[in-house]
């Protein structure tokens, strides 16, 4: 069946000129002069017949018209008919989009998936001619700058510069910015080559439309590895049990595959040296627990199994980072007899068999009246919880101890006086104002949730809810209304958008109680954690503890301005990886390049690492399970399925296809003639109305 | 000399110039005046006299005047005075209907061409002692008078003339019936019409009077517009009778009009020719010297 289509279809909105004439002959007829006359009889019949001709005239100067401008705005759109019946070869634009993701790192008998997928890739371009064009666009690190590039052989050779990347696929990406270069194209064949390995869970849930694709064959290429049958290791963490020196490592060993795999061997290296071996029976598509116990001073942990089909999965990196002691002064009113010291119990449970601190924070409780300059030496946090009103010498001493670089964290409470904290503390330390209190202590009532404003944000990012989503349970009955000012931002917020946590160069203001009479956070598990890494982000502490990342991921962190020099990110061969800095008040952000490799990246100052962070492979590249052909005509409808073998007889099989702006042109002559013709003839006043 | 003289008095003979006057009676007077002045030879000359009373001889009498009978019987030279006296009754018809009001702008209307050039015919006659009678009509006669010759009768049918307003539409076969039972003594009809009416009607009414021995001069009036038909934008023609409405472009229509009207009038020449019917195809812009040449021509048949 033969296909029209349009090279330059934006020239398709000129048709809406075509109604130039209709409107004109419709709506701009001239209101005819009235004239007294003395006797219309003579002219009744004459003018019946000259109007019906007239009418007839203009109805067809208007068709002809049309049809000039109809004709013309066709011929200047470029129309294509191409197919079977179609003579002529016509210039082609070829984008082959290439999944470079992890999973293409799959073993074939002959090298890798990848390695397979450039082949055909070469192969298609080079069945290109010098006046065709193409470009590759890879799934993994899509270039900024894509454009469609002239010549067959140049283009074999830019497949040769593509490397296999460790991400996550981004088909949607890929598959739009392709389409997008096609429509570009002013070639008469335009085809889109996808050559994956087709995993489900990437490609089943594509989100792009080809129907925009009209006139773009689309050809799927699957390249699928010698066997589907692969083990990964997963959710590796490190958990302190009590004691400084020990703790414990888990993971999971999980089987992507159908058949079980029983006696496989797990070596843990620490810090280079394998310090313990495993064998483990793992369940088809199920996962086998492994739990150590780490005893010794390791900042880096190495999981192995043996290499299977993909063997970048067989490999976990955990970094590892000792707590170091974090002093928090604690201030409050009298008396606290009788009651919880919540946020001291949170910083420092004293439940740990050995009575160690497992998470480094040194809280002490003070009375704000008691309050000397010695209190505050050596000490990076100071929470302000729930005060009602500070002397003047008392906000001196807070002043004094924020010159000197430390960090507040202010509770407020139902004893806080809100019009003394606009007047004097808040001017004083942070640049906010308290507006009103929210909410009644009546539990019965409506409540607040806790959101993050910032997810990203140190305090917030390692709990894992999305911007708006709740990241506890816990219900809020009363606050303070807030508003942050210039300097400060809010971080947290709660329902209906009223700031829950604002952010400034002192420190941070909570704007509701660490006590339980306003809310049941400080009761509820996410208390203890909320606060902790509150208190770490005040004390300096976030940049030290290790993460883990996925390869792609850009390692951000903040990290006290004592270390910004001489600070440099070194990758997993001992390469360092380039960062930007930008300093945030006595914090600086550091943010690398996106870091592909997986391995340990480290933080160093000088000789002494300060930090680790860990890269792995993300989970869903271990599933090598492929979309099924008809899947894959499902998801791109129109397209066609082709096997890597035969991917040189259907490459400009069925290229062909002829421009027919010359035709359209000749008909646009034609219509100006005739038209003329008809004007001429049939107005020999030559004014008309269309 | 005389030929700019008698070029300086055929001005007074142009429609418009005559239109200028707002007096009808001084516009009949000027025209037929004017024309008099330029003939050659006058053709008023007295048709018929009648003897009126017996005077005394005076020197510079004719001889020929002096009546011998009574001259035997008196012994005393008594002159004869006579009256003239005319056998010509003529009925002057003028359309007032709704298209007689049309002019192109360019020249009066049309029935305003037939009042002046009515009135000059009436004063002309009046004054040779013919009687004229009047009679105006639309699509029913609205004003019968009936034909004297005393002098004072001139302002009666001009007073008529010139309270004479177009309107209503045409019926010219049906008012010239009318008007052909009426009349009983032979007379001159003189028809000032645009004749937009049933051709067949307007021809059968003028033979009938044809029939009843009348003369009859038919003044069918038009605009030069209505002719020559010089439009050239589309207009939207107005009926000024019935107001129908025709929307034409008039340079597409124009020829075929021109063609059409040439066969109407020379239809209404030919069909008069053939009963001995006077007809003049007068434009208004036509100076009133043509239409009273027509009068005079056939006023002189009837004698």
């Amino acid at each position: 069946m033969p296909e029209f289509f349009f090279l330059n279809r934006a020239f398709l909105l000129g048709l809406f000129a075509a109604a130039i004439p209709l409107f004109i002959h419709l709506f701009t007829r001239k209101k005819a002069k009235k004239l007294s006359f003395s006797s219309v009889e003579f002219l009744r019949d004459v003018a019946r017949r000259e109007s019906r001709r007239l009418r007839v005239r203009n109805l067809l100067l208007m068709i002809l018209r049309t049809a000039v401008i109809c004709a013309f705005v066709l011929a200047m759109a470029r129309p294509v008919l191409r197919g079977p019946l179609v003579k002529g070869p016509g210039s082609t634009a070829a984008v082959v989009v290439l999944d470079n993701s992890a999973s293409m790192g799959s073993l074939r008998e002959e090298g890798t998936v990848f390695d397979n997928a450039s082949e055909i890739a070469r192969e298609i371009f080079g069945g290109l001619d010098d006046k065709d064009e193409g470009t590759l666009i890879p799934v993994c690190g899509i270039p900024e700058s894509a454009a469609l590039l002239g010549g067959g052989g140049r283009l074999v050779g830019t497949v040769g510069f593509l490397e296999q990347s460790h991400s996550s696929s981004r088909p949607d990406e890929a598959v739009k910015r392709a389409l997008s270069l096609l429509k570009e194209s002013k070639s008469i064949n335009r085809e889109l080559y996808i050559i994956s390995d087709f995993q489900r869970n990437q490609w089943q849930k594509l989100r792009v439309s080809l129907e925009s694709a009209t006139g773009v064959s689309v050809v799927l290429v699957p390249v699928l590895p010698s066997r589907l049958d692969n083990l990964s290791i997963q959710n590796a963490d490190v958990i302190p049990t009590g004691a400084t020196s020990e703790r414990i490592l888990e993971f999971a060993v999980v089987n992507h595959g159908r058949r079980s795999h029983e006696g496989v061997p797990v070596k843990v290296l620490a810090d280079g040296e394998e310090i313990a071996s495993r064998y483990v029976d793992v369940p088809g598509a199920g996962s086998a627990a492994v739990s150590l116990e780490l005893v010794g001073d390791f900042s880096e942990i190495k999981i192995v199994i043996p290499s299977d089909a993909l063997p970048l999965d067989n490999v976990r990196y955990v970094a590892l980072q000792e707590p170091k002691q974090m002093r928090v002064l604690v201030l409050g009113e009298k008396p606290l007899v009788g009651k919880t010291d919540f946020v001291s119990l949170a910083l420092r449970p004293t439940g740990s068999a050995t009575g160690e601190n497992v998470w480094g924070f040194f809280p002490l409780r003070l009375d704000i009246d008691d309050l000397t300059t010695q209190h505050l030496q050596g000490v990076p946090c100071v929470v302000l919880d729930n005060v009602g009103r500070f002397s003047g010498s008392e906000i001196e001493l807070l002043r004094e101890h924020r010159s000197s670089g430390g960090r507040f964290l202010i509770a407020l409470g139902d004893k806080v006086d809100i019009r003394h904290y606009n007047e004097s503390l808040l001017p004083a330390l942070f640049p906010a104002r308290l507006v009103g209190i929210e909410g009644t202590e009546d539990r019965k009532g409506s409540f607040f949730s806790l959101s993050a404003s910032i997810p990203s944000h140190p305090i917030l990012r390692n709990f894992k809810a999305s911007r708006g989503e709740a990241i506890c349970e816990a219900k809020i009955y009363r606050l303070v209304r807030a508003e942050a000012m210039e300097g400060s931002r809010v971080v947290a917020e709660f329902s209906e958008g009223l700031p829950a946590v604002l952010e400034a160069e002192a420190g941070l203001l909570f704007t509701s109680s660490f006590e339980p009479g306003w809310n049941d956070l400080v009761t509820s598990g996410a208390f203890p954690a909320l606060l902790h890494e509150m208190a770490r982000y005040l004390c300096g502490g976030g940049a030290l503890a290790g993460r883990d990342f996925e390869p792609g991921a850009v390692l951000e962190e903040e990290i006290p301005a004592s270390l910004e020099t001489p600070l440099s990110l070194l990758g997993p061969e001992g390469r360092e990886v380039a960062t930007s800095k930008r300093r945030l008040g006595t914090a600086v952000h550091l943010r690398s390049v996106p870091v592909d490799e997986p391995g340990l990246y480290r933080l160093t100052v000088g000789e002494e690492v300060v930090g680790t962070f860990s890269v792995n492979l993300a989970p869903s590249e271990s599933e090598l399970d492929p979309l099924k052909e008809t899947e894959l005509l499902g998801t791109f409808q129109g397209a066609s399925v082709v096997g890597g073998d035969s991917i040189a007889e259907a490459v400009g099989g069925s290229r062909s296809g002829q421009e027919l702006w010359p035709l359209f042109l000749v008909l646009c002559l034609g219509f100006m003639v005739a038209e003329l013709f008809v004007a001429r003839s049939a107005a020999p006043s030559g004014r008309d109305r269309a | 000399m005389v030929e700019r003289l008698e070029h300086r008095e055929r001005r007074f003979l142009d429609p418009l110039v005559v239109s200028k006057l707002s007096n009808l009676d001084l516009r009949a007077r000027l025209v037929v005046e004017g024309f008099i002045a330029g003939l050659h030879r006058s053709p008023y000359k007295g048709f018929s006299v009648e003897f009126a009373e017996h005077r005394q001889y005076m020197p510079g009498d004719p001889i020929r005047n002096i009546d011998w009978k009574v001259f035997a019987r008196r012994d005393r030279f008594y002159v004869k005075e006579f009256e003239e006296e005319t056998n010509l009754r003529a009925y002057i018809l003028v359309d007032a209907s709704a298209s007689m009001g049309y002019s192109s702008g360019t020249s009066v209307t049309k029935l305003h061409y037939a009042c002046s050039l009515a009135a000059a015919l009436t004063y002309l006659m009046l004054r040779q002692q013919d009687s004229v009678g009047l009679l105006t009509f639309t699509s029913r006669i609205k004003k019968y008078i009936p034909p004297r010759s005393a002098k004072g009768h001139l302002n009666v049918i001009l007073t008529e003339l010139e309270r004479l307003l177009p309107e209503e539409t045409t019926n010219v076969s049906k008012s010239l019936e009318l008007l052909a039972h009426r009349i009983r003594r032979r007379g001159l009809i003189i028809l000032f019409s645009d004749l937009m009416d049933d051709q067949a009607s307007v021809l059968s009414a003028v033979k009938h009077f044809r029939y009843r021995k009348h003369e009859v001069i038919v003044f069918h009036l038009l605009d030069e517009s209505e002719m020559e038909f010089p439009f050239e934008e589309e207009l939207a023609f107005v009926d000024m009778e019935t107001h129908e409405e025709i929307i034409a472009s008039s340079r597409q229509i124009g020829t075929r009009y021109k063609r059409i009207i040439k066969n109407w009038t020379a239809e209404y020449r030919r069909q008069c020719h053939e009963h001995l019917v006077e007809y003049a195809l007068l434009s208004t812009s036509t100076p009133y010297d043509v239409a009273l040449t027509h009068y005079l021509e056939k006023r002189a048949r009837l004698h």
